[in-house]
């Protein structure tokens, strides 16, 4: 246990020095939309609200971020076929551990949230929620590098889903519509969104498995 | 040492290799045209790629595992193109492999990294960037990278693509010191890669093998083939466009011109040369148009 605990610290270590600086922007986006809640002053009690959807837009999106880094490097130039096989041994591990230092992000500003409002706001459905959301992001992100490849074109897909659906509130574009915009019951309409997010994330789960064992064992034409 | 027999991968366009039977020991070179399926074979034998049909066992034991290669620690494979981790340092990297590759122990883990450092003769270079290394050095993290698994049997592809002379001759070098502990096969379409090193040669041609045996075997095939000559250095434009011309050297106003024809030439100024390992790989190919 003690082996494996140093084994993530010293991945993280150098995921850090092998991405640099840009390797905190989900914290960055974490300390902003804590920032935000912390000075938020609301006029009423449907903008309270508006530091949950904050969170979500700002910070949520990009807790894949660490890990799609991490994989890029599986396709960059003369890496791809010498990495492979230790980055498929090894990216359970790397999932887990995203997850877990982004679930700490969200379990302190639930926190953060219930000291200066009431956590029965957020709890038990925007709780529940994030961490659903966590979960499908860190998904999302590895079956968008892992599918194409290219760091870059990753990140754009993932903003331009995150930017649109926060602009038209979920409402516009005829994909699916995963972030809560509104104050929460339990009504039918939200129970089948969470779902609907579980089953996205089955098959995020699958994608990635199914698309990471493809590519260890490419059945290349090259000669 | 690797046994294959019945090796055949087939794809829907064409059949890139065609019922391969080779043993593979010592230091062997695969030598071949481009295309001629080199890269498919050392990747079938490192488990990147799949295989239609046939067996591959490594030091007696079947690794076949449908139509892969089972994962296993005797291979270990370089790529043509190797480079990893751009930013950090040589040791920085080698270190997380070896995290990677399962090692937690810190001291085990500098050690691995120290020996294999040492055997290529990086030591010097450990604390550079990965970016600041020419293609040469890159290649030795490569094989350092191999090394930490400490497996028996190396695969090289292409290892001197890319390389300057000097580069090229350095690594020679070292492969042949990594010969005297390693099973060692090399894949190149340069003969000069595997000249002086190799001790068994394979030819793949389009798929098919259509030579194995020791170098010496492989001269053989060229004998009363080779022929030379010396003609003026100005009738030289001429003579290559008439004579199949392998090799040419200068001396003085005169051209020594050395000539492949399976068939005698009856001219005086004509005389049988010995044949080099140049020589043999050009008469086998030649001779097995397919």
């Amino acid at each position: 246990m003690k082996n494996k605990l140093v084994k993530i610290l010293l991945l993280f270590k150098f995921d850090l020095k092998n991405t640099g600086v840009i390797w905190f922007f989900p914290l960055v986006m974490w300390v902003i939309s804590v920032i935000y809640l912390i000075l938020q002053v609301p006029i009423d009690q449907s903008s309270i609200y508006n530091s949950i959807i904050m969170f979500q837009g700002f910070y949520v999106p990009f807790i894949g971020f660490g890990i799609m880094f991490r994989l890029k490097e599986l396709y960059e130039d003369g890496a791809s076929e010498s990495l492979m096989p230790y980055y498929t041994l090894n990216l359970p591990l790397d999932i887990v551990r995203y997850l877990l230092l982004h679930f700490f992000g969200v379990i302190i500003w639930c926190l953060v949230f219930s000291i200066k409002y009431d956590i029965n706001l957020i709890w038990p459905i925007n709780i529940i929620h994030f961490f659903l959301l966590s979960i499908l992001f860190i998904f999302f992100s590895t079956t968008l590098i892992i599918t194409i490849k290219h760091i870059e074109f990753s990140l754009t897909v993932l903003l331009t889903y995150v930017v649109i659906e926060m602009a038209t509130l979920g409402e516009f574009m005829p994909w699916p519509h995963v972030f809560i915009f509104d104050q929460v019951s339990l009504y039918p309409e939200l129970r089948l969104k969470f779902v609907f997010i579980c089953f996205y994330i089955i098959c995020l789960v699958c994608a990635t498995g199914i698309l990471i064992k493809r590519d260890s064992t490419k059945k290349t034409n090259s000669i | 040492m690797i046994e294959i027999s019945g090796l055949t991968k087939r794809t829907k366009k064409k059949e890139i290799l065609r019922d391969i039977n080779i043993k593979m020991d010592g230091i062997y070179g695969l030598i071949g045209p481009n295309g001629a399926g080199k890269t498919t074979l050392m990747k079938i034998i490192s488990g990147l790629t799949s295989m239609s049909s046939g067996r591959i066992s490594i030091n007696g034991e079947d690794y076949t595992k449908g139509k892969y290669l089972k994962q296993n620690k005797h291979t270990a494979y370089l790529p043509q193109d190797f480079m990893i981790y751009p930013k950090v340092t040589v040791n920085e990297a080698l270190d997380h492999i070896a995290l990677l590759k399962g090692i937690l122990d810190k001291n085990v883990r500098e050690q691995k990294v120290y020996n294999s450092l040492k055997e290529v003769n990086l030591l010097e270079h450990k604390g550079k960037k990965m970016s600041q290394l020419s293609g040469g050095l890159r290649k030795r993290v490569g094989i350092a990278q191999l090394l930490l698994d400490e497996p028996s049997i190396l695969l090289f592809d292409e290892p001197t693509a890319g390389l300057d002379i000097e580069e090229r001759i350095r690594f020679r070098n070292l492969l042949k010191h990594l010969g005297d502990n390693h099973v060692i096969v090399i894949s190149s379409h340069i003969i000069e890669d595997i000249e002086f090193l190799a001790t068994r040669i394979g030819i793949l041609k389009e798929g098919k093998l259509l030579f194995e045996g020791t170098p010496e075997k492989l001269k053989q095939a060229a004998e009363q083939k080779i022929w030379t000559a010396q003609i003026p250095l100005e009738e030289l434009s001429k003579f290559i466009l008439d004579q199949d011309v392998i090799s040419l050297t200068e001396e003085g106003k005169n051209v020594n011109v050395r000539v492949y024809s399976s068939t005698s030439i009856n001219s005086s100024s004509y005389e049988i040369a010995t044949p080099r390992l140049l020589d043999g790989y050009l008469s086998v190919i030649r001779e097995h148009k397919i």
